[in-house]
């Protein structure tokens, strides 16, 4: 379906145009709420509602953008009021975690079974503006551009900010202990 | 460029970051003789493939239910779209065109045989698919 096709239909709200918007737009928005909540009930929930909102206030769209990172920046901000809400930080309030000295490679250290146990683990751990970068540039593969029309910063600031939260992870993950595994693994 | 690649330029060279063509240049010139630079580029496209392949969320959703049944009352009942319109109104008359050439039947399909009742069957079943569309389109104007 067209997006003009599409944006009038919801205008009018018809079943197959509601459907169809349903269904293109659910899974992206879930994986960016699933990673910024870390609650599938609450992802589901929060995607229900930016679909919801989307719908009703489609008229509101005014082409500048696609309707996809349109959809996006709602997403984005519904997940903001979400966490603002329960009282969890969405920037970054500490000072970096410190540079840890590795030369090797640090994932030849995992095996396979642990890598995606220690890498969900240390994502978690990541401030809420931190996850959602990687989660937007990595999981949901935007562009540059489309990242700065979701979240208002910089392509200049997105670049800088991208680097650090990914340098964060990675020195998370150097950081890794077989006492913080097992704990982990058994919980 | 002597100096190597710092951190921040290796990750905005992995993931094609650059708009600057006249500095993509000159880092394409060092990396063709910087083993380094290479294998931290490597490296970070590896790191970068991990994290995605760790990462990614596998569960698929659908609300698509929900949604709609919130906008129940605001959705009007469609007895037959124009897609399907469009459609049919194609599949009948290519029949009827064909039909109506008298030797191209029995030119172009020799080997089928009671050719009829396969047409017929089309046009029942897009009698079926009428009817069925008329009872849901029924069903939720009640």
């Amino acid at each position: 379906m067209e997006e003009t096709d599409l944006i009038k239909g919801l205008q009018n709200k018809s079943h197959s145009a509601i459907n169809y918007f349903v269904k293109l737009h659910q899974q992206f928005i879930f994986v960016l709420c699933v990673k910024m909540t870390h609650q599938r009930e609450v992802a589901e929930e929060i995607t229900q509602d930016v679909l919801i909102k989307c719908i009703k206030n489609i008229n509101a769209f005014e082409g500048k953008s696609k309707l996809k990172t349109w959809v996006y920046s709602i997403a984005h901000h519904e997940i903001l009021n979400y966490l603002r809400k329960n009282k969890i930080p969405t920037t970054e309030l500490t000072e970096s975690i410190p540079v840890v000295d590795n030369e090797k490679n640090i994932l030849d250290t995992f095996t396979d079974k642990d890598m995606k146990l220690m890498i969900e683990y240390f994502f978690n751990q990541l401030p809420a503006d931190q996850k959602e970068l990687l989660t937007l540039f990595y999981l949901n593969e935007l562009s540059l551009k489309e990242i700065e029309a979701v979240t208002a910063l910089s392509a200049a600031n997105i670049r800088v900010k991208l680097f650090r939260a990914r340098e964060n992870f990675k020195n998370l993950l150097s950081e890794k202990d077989v006492t913080l595994l097992n704990q982990i693994r058994y919980e | 460029m002597n100096k190597h690649l710092t951190d921040i330029e290796i990750f905005e060279f992995s993931h094609q970051l650059l708009d600057d063509a006249t500095q993509l240049v000159v880092f394409n010139q060092h990396l063709a003789t910087c083993e380094t630079c290479q294998l931290k580029v490597e490296e970070e496209k590896s790191f970068s493939k991990t994290i995605q392949n760790n990462l990614s969320v596998n569960e698929k959703i659908d609300v698509s239910e929900k949604v709609l049944s919130h906008f129940q009352t605001e959705i009007k009942p469609v007895f037959i779209d124009l897609k399907w319109t469009i459609y049919t109104s194609i599949i009948v008359s290519v029949i009827y065109m064909l039909s109506t050439i008298p030797n191209f039947i029995d030119v172009a399909f020799p080997k089928i045989e009671n050719l009829n009742i396969f047409i017929s069957a089309v046009f029942l079943i897009l009698m079926v698919d009428v009817v069925v569309k008329y009872i849901r389109f029924k069903k939720m104007v009640h």
